[in-house]
């Protein structure tokens, strides 16, 4: 087997990282308490969520360096989406 | 070798992508859906909420996060013509493998529970969304398993790349889904 380049390190950083990300969202989950309201909870949640949907997308799908239309329409779709989930969590009664 | 990667090229076929973007419309219109639901009744979706087991989502968020960094890392080095893409696919695919046992024991878990399909809205979305999830990972597992199968072969890193990149675009696209899912069914109060 051969030894471990930098991209390899690169890649451990990024999974590493989207562990951490992991388990900040079930810290505030458990820790419910400490937002004065779910929606900000929730809110939290879901940004963090699509903070990982994100890295995934340019990092492991290899998006960040694709022709910018394609980086383009992800990255709205990120956006969009985040956003109008946040907007229907905070609609709940 | 030169990083195809960078070359601020499509990766994968272009096509495919048409596929990966239908998927991703579809799966929004299911969070949309469990959001809506969600807002009708909340305390029915809060309840059930809290008869989910965690450990069985956050194993398999996991698993699935794992696997793509195999199926990453595999991608990289068949690309730079290094030793290892086939045991990483390998590697990739018992996470695959381990996220459907979980899967199947957290289904019994809450059949044994007398939770089914028809217990709620919640359940309803439930086992439909993480339903047609599971037929994507089991899909995932085959194309993993043709990579495998295929990484060993010459020359596949110069003719057979854009299918490689394809099938491993699928498997991100599998544990990009499954992290909003777990989000949404799993963390949300």
């Amino acid at each position: 087997m051969s030894g471990l380049t930098g991209s390899d390190v690169r890649l451990f950083g990024l999974w590493s990282i989207l562990l951490l990300i992991t388990f900040l969202s079930l810290g505030s989950s458990h820790l419910g308490g400490w937002f004065t309201d779910n929606g900000f909870q929730g809110a939290a949640v879901i940004i963090l969520a699509f903070i990982k949907v994100r890295l995934i997308i340019l990092d492991f799908m290899e998006v960040r360096h694709a022709p910018m239309a394609l980086r383009l329409v992800l990255e709205i779709w990120v956006g969009v989406l985040c956003t109008v989930l946040i907007v229907m969590l905070f609609q709940t009664p | 070798m030169k990083n195809l990667a960078k070359d601020h090229r499509i990766p994968g076929e272009a096509g495919f992508w048409v596929l990966i973007f239908g998927d991703l419309f579809i799966f929004s219109l299911f969070f949309g859906t469990f959001l809506y639901y969600r807002r009708i009744e909340p305390v029915v979706f809060l309840t059930s909420h809290f008869t989910l087991n965690r450990h069985f989502g956050l194993i398999n968020t996991v698993l699935l996060l794992t696997s793509s960094l195999f199926v990453a890392t595999a991608t990289q080095r068949l690309r730079a013509g290094r030793r290892g893409p086939r045991q990483l696919f390998v590697g990739a695919m018992i996470c695959g493998f381990g996220f459907v046992i979980v899967k199947i024991f957290e289904y019994g878990e809450k059949f044994n529970a007398g939770i089914s399909v028809t217990t709620n809205d919640f359940f309803m979305l439930y086992f439909a969304f993480t339903g047609i999830h599971l037929i994507h990972v089991v899909i995932g597992l085959l194309v993993l398993g043709f990579l495998a199968s295929a990484s060993g072969k010459p020359n596949v890193a110069t003719t057979g790349l854009l299918w490689v990149e394809c099938g491993t675009i699928f498997w991100h696209l599998v544990d990009l889904l499954w992290v909003v899912l777990f989000s949404l069914f799993y963390l949300l109060r």
